[in-house]
């Protein structure tokens, strides 16, 4: 048995090593969380303005149309847990903060991204940069390592397309944390599967949990005297179409019932007829022109707030676009 | 847990030196460590449906005692119905009760009854459908006095939940298996060796060959109607060997790891796609499951002798090949995929020379006879991939339009996707022959190779496998 078990051991020792060079070269390489982490906390005593949640705020608020230091938080997959970490993490040393927004999608209420499996689970990333031990098991290896998240596969690809002179491809957002992507995706067809794609790890047990992480945020904006914003980005007809309509009615009532309780404004904007096929990346997300439009306007809410012409619990129907 | 994680290999490597070396090789202890580890491993799935193993490992334990001490027939039919209640029971509850339910409904519908559709929504717990078959041969063999009841019960158990063949088979007869679990077993390096190459054997089949197939066969099966009637075909060519790389992959994995811990399960494939008949196939596919249909249905059926009237003979194939289909899964798709292949064995009743001389080819080689071996084993494939139709098909509607879409004028194009793929598929398909031609019991059999050429194939085995395993698909045969 010795001889078995010595062989074995070195043939997987190269093996080993190997896989344990990758992941090193991995953990070495740019990529967004980093980026946004060293930009992000550059900054820190000067943003006004501060954007969390997915990627819906992700490409769809662009902090270069918001007429003051704005950083763009958010990220693919980020949910309100995620959200709710980094906003406590921050928050005392976001000394000029006024504005937080917080941005409520079809997923919001039903997901939570450190339970997806596979490539879709982000637990690796807030525990690796931020610290986070949001953790459902606490022993699967996709959290501590890069290799067990991506597989070798990916990180092959990708340490190979570092070693190219393609590491720029790496990270794609700037240094506002917003992603602009350049190409745009077919809009009926991307509109059904998005559609499909959001329910695949929807949970209604999670209703509650969600609600109470914004509501957390929401108080904790508010005893710091930060004005918390709820808005709902602009979506393609084909996506709102295909989603399950009692679960999208959720999340509609929901919101509003929070933010009229907390007497803060609710920009529900999801179909919004403003918005045209040019203003979106995909069905769900905005392109570059449609984020210059949203944040335009989220810029004017912004002033009318601070300039006291709009009240903070001010209803969308108050509001002319 | 699936066999391509780490979590199984930490899981598997712990079991391994716990069982070797801190149990002092004691049987009872061995046993003991299987049975602990088994119910961990099926505990990680799903820790509620623990408990049905438990009931019908019981079950089939006291029922088979009592069948065995039972003074007349009539009794031991008694605990035998106790044993095949307990096992079909549970079968029929957790896998097919939301099918009749719902095919009750249809049928009411048909004839313009509406009945209010409440049905249960029931979780199938994995590895049920192998289980309860492996504990029911168990006292069916006891019944027919080929068997003697197990004693011991930790042997028992572990016999029924042996992990490394509890999801997915290969289904052990008790005469085979259970004797294992009651003499000492020894490491030998040999087997342990053999062993090893099976598991990377396996794990190739499984990663490399099945789920880059299966990567094509999805965007195929997820929307045919926006595919040629060749692609479509190509899709069925891809979907076959996806599904035999994919559970003879679990099938060497299975064999692999219990050979480390000193047992021998039985094979289940012996290059089935190689077959050159329809009764070659079932020789060579699933022969786990096809030995237990034979056994248990076919022959109880036939009144445990040869029939010579075709009819009954027919009746009986049906019969077996619809419940083997309905085993798969309760789908109405299943059944038609049996039926079809219980109408495919009809010709060899009526003019059995039609079976092809199934003895390999041996060298030298003829170019008549290759030709006549490739035509045979093309016939068999498509009347194989004909049936897979059914087989992959959510429902008959989709099987269906699945088949009108193939015969369009499509057919003859050239396929638009896929052509890679496609001489990846045959390449598999010539190794296969000529390991079958090697008639070695799997493809990594190479002990007469210089070692450096050994290691080399290892090597460049494992490092593709890592680099594909970024789907992690779970086996297909785990939802049966």
């Amino acid at each position: 048995m010795r001889q078995i078990l010595l062989r074995t051991t070195l043939f997987l020792l190269p093996i080993l090593l190997l896989l344990g060079g990758l992941e090193y070269v991995q953990k070495e390489l740019p990529n967004d969380y980093a980026f946004k982490k060293a930009n992000f906390e550059a900054g820190l005593d000067q943003w006004e303005v501060l954007i969390l949640g997915s990627s819906h705020s992700y490409l769809g608020i662009d902090p270069h149309h918001i007429a003051r230091p704005t950083f763009n938080l958010a990220y693919t997959a980020q949910t309100l847990a995620f959200d709710q970490f980094l906003l406590e993490k921050y928050i005392d040393q976001l000394t000029k903060l006024k504005f937080i927004v917080l941005p409520i999608s079809y997923p919001t209420y039903g997901s939570e991204s450190y339970l997806y499996p596979g490539i879709y689970n982000k637990t690796y990333y807030y525990h690796h940069y931020y610290g986070s031990n949001l953790f459902t098991k606490w022993y699967e290896p996709e959290n501590y390592s890069l290799l067990a998240l991506l597989t070798v596969k990916r990180a092959v690809d990708q340490t190979s397309q570092y070693y190219k002179g393609e590491g720029d491809a790496l990270v794609e957002c700037d240094n506002t944390g917003w992603y602009g992507p350049t190409v745009t995706r077919d809009l009926e067809e991307n509109g059904r599967k998005s559609a499909g794609f959001h329910d695949l790890f929807y949970d209604t047990e999670l209703y509650e949990t969600n609600a109470r992480y914004l509501t957390e945020m929401i108080q904790l904006c508010k005893s710091k005297g930060i004005h918390p914003i709820l808005v709902s980005t602009p979506m393609w007809h084909t996506y709102l179409s295909g989603l399950n309509p009692d679960r999208l009615q959720h999340m509609v009532q929901t919101t509003d019932a929070i933010a009229r309780k907390h007497q803060i404004l609710y920009l529900n904007h999801m179909d919004d007829p403003l918005y045209r096929s040019s203003d979106f990346f995909d069905a769900n997300h905005l392109s570059p022109s449609g984020a210059e439009k949203f944040s335009k306007y989220l810029n004017s809410i912004m002033q009318s707030l601070e300039n006291g012409q709009l009240a903070a619990h001010a209803q969308p129907f108050d509001i002319q676009p | 847990m699936l066999y391509n994680t780490l979590e199984f290999a930490i899981f598997y490597i712990l079991i391994f030196f716990l069982y070797w070396f801190a149990t002092d090789r004691r049987v009872k202890v061995q046993n003991l460590l299987i049975l602990a580890a088994s119910y961990f491993f099926y505990a990680y799935w799903d820790w509620r449906f623990l408990s049905l193993i438990v009931i019908s490992s019981l079950a089939d334990f006291y029922a088979g005692m009592q069948i065995e001490k039972a003074p007349n027939k009539k009794l031991k039919q008694l605990w035998l119905f106790v044993s095949l209640g307990v096992n079909i029971g549970l079968l029929g509850f957790f896998k097919y009760f939301g099918f009749f339910v719902d095919s009750f409904i249809d049928l009411f519908q048909i004839f313009g009854y509406e009945i209010p559709a409440r049905t249960l929504k029931i979780i199938l717990p994995v590895g049920i459908s192998f289980y309860t078959f492996q504990t029911l041969s168990y006292s069916i063999d006891i019944y027919r006095g080929r068997f003697k009841a197990s004693k011991d019960l930790i042997a028992f158990l572990a016999f029924v939940s042996f992990f490394p063949q509890l999801i997915a088979g290969p289904i052990e007869r008790a005469s085979n298996f259970l004797p294992q679990f009651q003499k000492t077993r020894k490491f030998k390096p040999e087997r342990a060796r053999d062993g090893l190459r099976q598991i990377l054997l396996g794990l190739f089949k499984k990663v490399v060959v099945a789920d880059t197939m299966g990567e094509t066969v999805g965007f195929i099966l997820e929307s045919p109607e926006s595919y040629s009637g060749i692609v479509l075909v190509i899709g069925l060519l891809l979907f076959t060997i996806q599904l035999y790389g994919d559970f003879s992959g679990y099938s060497d994995i299975a064999i692999g790891t219990a050979r480390l811990l000193g047992f021998d399960l039985m094979r289940n494939f012996n290059y089935p796609l190689m077959a050159r008949d329809i009764m070659d196939f079932w020789r060579r596919w699933h022969i786990s499951l096809t030995t237990w249909f034979r056994d248990y249905v076919f022959v109880s059926l036939s009144g445990g002798g040869m029939l010579r009237n075709k009819g009954k003979i027919i009746r009986n194939f049906f019969i077996t090949f619809a419940v083997s289909g309905l085993w798969h899964g309760a789908n109405w798709t299943f059944v038609v995929w049996g039926a079809l292949h219980g109408l495919y064995h009809i010709p060899y009743i009526f003019f059995p020379k039609l079976k092809s001389n199934v003895q390999e080819t041996r060298p030298p080689f003829t170019i008549a006879g290759t030709f006549k071996a490739l035509w045979q084993m093309l016939l068999t494939t498509v009347l194989n991939c004909f049936a897979l139709i059914f087989f992959m098909a959510p429902n008959l509607q989709y099987a269906w339009d699945y088949f009108m879409r193939i015969c369009s004028p499509s057919l003859f194009q050239m396929p638009e996707r896929f052509k890679w793929k496609v001489v990846w598929a045959i390449a598999f398909l010539i190794f296969e022959r000529v390991q079958m031609i090697r008639k070695t019991k799997h493809s990594l059999e190479i002990a007469p190779l210089p070692v450096v050429l050994r290691w080399g194939i290892y090597y460049a085995m494992a490092l593709t496998i890592l680099y594909f395993n970024y789907e992690r698909r779970a086996f297909i045969y785990f939802q049966f």
